[in-house]
């Protein structure tokens, strides 16, 4: 027999009680699941939803038991296993393992997803490239490395100790990659950074690396220094992409020519009282904002500023250039709507340099042009229903302004967020008893949901992306402060609008006679006035 | 003929401490080889080279033909291992162990398999984590025959077993002796003197000697020279003299180059007026105690590992 399928078929007898726990709980988190989006919102499905995160918690804690029994049941640490100077084939012995993972953890997993993804009204079948998307993501984010960590440690408490110190350095890593970002700007909406897919690709390759290493060789300490230097790769390579895509910003955005889509100009429209308090440190940064207004905006399009650039000039030709920083939270202008305020972070040491003088401004913007697409519009029913291409809401009632009205949309999308989607309706101002909202009535309420820029699926536990539709105008605020929900009438026309990428460019303006913000910076702390 | 095991200069050092130093070894195909000395003398390090669970400083060997440093996978299908501190499955019944590494041998034998297991009195349905030590090396060693491979090596087996488990062992061990070689090692000479063919002496990580049990029980002598009267010690010993201590009118020694007829010879000429000569033969242990003692390995010139045979080895087997 297949030395391979012999070494599985042992350790599949041998850890059958892990396994048959391990299943049990994958499927009992896709029954919590399914049950969660097939049910109304009663105490029930509030039970249920308190389970699903424990559930999908010990989902991953299985993963990592089943792991490292398996590997560790061959341990590749030490001298005095038995198998060592029994006729293991390397190969079949890392095939045997890798089999057994892909049997118990990979097909499991891939099958839950795809019932959890049939019981929320998707067709598995046409989700297949995603869920296997999906899968790859999850083996590379925790199946991978944590295979990896099993064969350089030599039992169950080193491996868990071993865990705990990379949660350490994981850590310590986010608050470096976070002063990375504080100092050089974000660059994640930059074309979805370059950053992720290398850093992806070096993990994988990494984590394969000291697998392979330790099973050909069993060369214990130069396998864990592989591993060892990934933290150190991966920040060489967050720090050298963040350059990269500085560099590339003016590539991907070119400069527009005379029929721009939008027109920017400086226009201050309140005068600044807000108050910003932050530590005080050598490396802080102070924003700088902007406040402009923009004409120029098509029908049927939508402009999304993805990236903003100041470079500042005094009279005396002292010059900071912020270079491209990202800060505009997902914002995006239709027709006729003609503010905005962008910002840019300044290092504290610069801005003492040019507080309190005039200056001229040349603001660059590197904007993303959307294009009305595919619009499907749905009288409101009372139970769920489809969105084509998007996904599929749920009206949910509320106790306000009546029991059981409506007052706002659940809607759940398979594997990802979907594709930028402007969603409009009208809110009914009063009872629903006169039938549903007509154009002209009631107040409108609008809500962006989704992405310009999606990957075939998110790494999510669950297959179904819950989406925040955060239709506007839910809340009616009367005299003396008094708030009143609105609601959304049966049969009232629920209009999804998608918008897909038709450009990326930059607009620029100048800005003379520009003041910093007041800085005060007293008792460790700083003090920003707008 | 090829030996089973040849070593050149093979070194390993843990840090600054060296565990094996500069070891030329050989053994012979067909052979017993107990490889004894003290506890910390580096057995147990040189065999973990042998099978290739550590790798050399420097220096080679080669085991049934090939580098150590390149033993594994099928080439272990001809090389049965026990030590003493390896792991077994414990989660597994015997019968699953055996019934798993029965799997990986094409030369498993089931009728011996059967065999071992009646003779050892295995209890197959038991886990291993359940069982005595003793049961449990019994286990290792059924696994580790069953295949009949063409290299046995052993581990310190027999450490901390009672004598019946140990003999039961042995027995198991001396049927497959006539088709395989065996190189096994140990710090107590007696549990091996019986049946080995060849030995192998380490001390510090040094290989004092190698040499069949024959031509070594052959040239060690204890030596009683009676004089006349009372003498002091020789001013200038010859170097194969070990332990040389006078008492009175008795002057007494270890001989390490003992010839029959030529060195009463010798004696008679060094000793002109001395009234009687005794030549004591001596067990392993006495010879092992008065190297030990004497630590005067480089002193043990004659040693004869090259001139081992298959000849000899089966010799002593029958």
């Amino acid at each position: 027999m297949n030395q391979a399928l012999h070494i599985f078929l042992k350790d599949a007898r041998r850890f059958w009680v892990e396994i048959a726990v391990q299943l049990a709980i994958t499927f009992g988190f896709a029954s919590i699941g399914a049950s969660l989006w097939t049910q109304a919102a009663d105490s029930h499905a509030q039970l249920l939803a308190a389970l699903a995160p424990p559930l999908a918690f010990l989902v991953l804690v299985g993963w990592w038991l089943l792991i490292t029994r398996v590997i560790q049941a061959e341990r590749l640490v030490g001298d005095t296993q038995f198998w060592i100077t029994r006729p293991y084939v390397w190969s079949s012995l890392m095939s045997a393992k890798g089999l057994f993972l892909l049997a118990f953890i990979c097909l499991p997993f891939f099958i839950a997803q795809a019932i959890l993804l049939a019981v929320a009204g998707f067709a598995p079948q046409h989700y297949i490239p995603g869920l296997l998307f999906n899968l790859l993501l999850y083996t590379a984010v925790l199946i991978l490395p944590l295979t990896a960590l099993a064969t350089v440690t030599s039992s169950f408490a080193r491996m868990t100790l071993t865990l705990l110190g990379i949660l350490l350095v994981f850590i310590a890593f986010l608050i470096a990659i976070t002063t990375m970002i504080v100092a050089n700007g974000d660059f994640s909406s930059i074309a979805g950074g370059t950053a992720g897919p290398i850093c992806f690709a070096i993990a994988v390759a990494d984590c394969l690396t000291a697998i392979v290493l330790q099973y050909a060789l069993r060369r214990v300490w130069l396998a864990r220094g592989v591993l060892a230097l990934l933290p150190v790769l991966l920040a060489a390579v967050t720090y050298g992409a963040g350059k990269y895509d500085q560099a590339q910003v003016d590539k991907l955005y070119p400069a527009a020519q005379d029929d721009a889509p939008i027109q920017f100009t400086y226009a201050p429209w309140t005068k600044g009282s807000e108050t910003l308090r932050f530590s005080a440190s050598s490396h802080a940064r102070i924003p700088i904002e902007f406040q402009l207004a923009e004409t120029g905006v098509a029908e049927g399009y939508a402009i999304l500023p993805d990236v903003v650039r100041a470079e500042v000039t005094a009279a005396d030709g002292s010059r900071w250039d912020s270079g491209w920083q990202g800060e505009f939270e997902g914002l995006k202008l239709l027709p006729g709507e003609n503010h905005l305020n962008t910002r840019v972070n300044m290092p504290i040491a610069d801005y003492w340099k040019f507080q309190s003088r005039p200056l001229t401004v040349h603001l660059t913007l590197g904007i993303s042009q959307a294009q009305a697409g595919r619009t499907t519009a749905v009288p409101l029913p009372n139970g769920k229903f489809a969105v084509a291409e998007f996904g599929a809401c749920s009206p949910t009632t509320a106790w306000t302004p009546q029991p059981g009205q409506i007052s706002a949309l659940h809607c759940i999308a398979p594997l990802r967020q979907p594709q930028l989607t402007y969603v409009t309706t009208r809110w009914a101002d009063g009872p629903c008893s006169t039938g549903p909202v007509g154009p002209d009535a009631g107040v409108g309420g609008h809500a962006w949901v989704g992405s310009l820029d999606r990957a075939p699926s998110e790494l999510n536990i669950a297959p179904v992306t819950e989406l925040h539709l955060d239709i506007s105008n839910a809340i009616a605020y009367e005299e003396k402060g008094k708030q009143r929900s609105r609601s959304l009438c049966p049969g009232t026309p629920i209009v999804f609008t998608q918008f897909n990428r038709v450009g990326r460019m930059q607009t620029s303006l100048d800005i003379q006679g520009f003041y910093l913000p007041k800085v005060i910076e007293a008792n460790g702390r700083i003090s920003v006035t707008e | 003929m090829n030996p089973t095991i040849r070593t050149e200069s093979l070194r390993k050092r843990f840090g600054r401490t060296v565990a094996v130093d500069g070891i030329s070894l050989t053994v012979p195909e067909g052979s017993i080889y107990a490889l004894v000395g003290a506890n910390g003398a580096g057995k147990t390090t040189l065999i973990k080279l042998l099978m290739n669970i550590l790798r050399p400083n420097e220096g080679s060997a080669q085991v049934l033909g090939m580098e150590s440093a390149t033993l594994g996978g099928k080439a272990f299908n001809r090389i049965g291992y026990v030590s003493e501190n390896q792991e077994l499955p414990e989660g597994m019944t015997v019968c699953a162990m055996l019934d798993y590494l029965r799997g990986f041998y094409p030369t498993w034998d089931t009728a011996l398999e059967r065999q071992l297991v009646r003779q050892f009195d295995l209890p197959l349905k038991r886990k291993l984590k359940h069982l005595s030590r003793g049961m449990k090396m019994k286990a290792a060693f059924a696994s580790s025959l069953a295949y009949r491979p063409s290299l046995i090596i052993l581990d310190e087996p027999f450490s901390g077993l009672d004598p019946l488990v140990r003999d039961e062992l042995i027995e198991g061990l001396i049927e497959l002796a006539p088709e395989t070689t065996i190189l096994l090692s140990s710090h107590d000479l007696s549990e091996i003197e019986s049946f080995s063919s060849h030995v192998g002496y380490l001390q510090n990580g040094r290989l004092l000697f190698s040499e069949e049990m024959t031509t070594l029980g052959n040239r060690f002598r204890d030596v009683t020279v009676t004089l006349n009267e009372p003498a002091p010690l020789p001013a200038k010993l010859p170097a194969a003299w070990l332990e040389a201590q006078t008492m009175d009118c008795v002057f007494r020694f270890v001989h390490s180059d003992f010839k029959e007829g030529s060195t009463q010879r010798e004696l008679a000429e060094r000793f002109p007026s001395a009234r009687d000569f005794s030549f004591e033969p001596m067990t392993l242990r006495q010879i092992f105690l008065a190297i030990a003692k004497t630590g005067r390995g480089a002193a043990l010139h004659s040693s004869k590992q090259d001139s081992a045979s298959k000849g000899a080895a089966q010799e002593k087997k029958a």
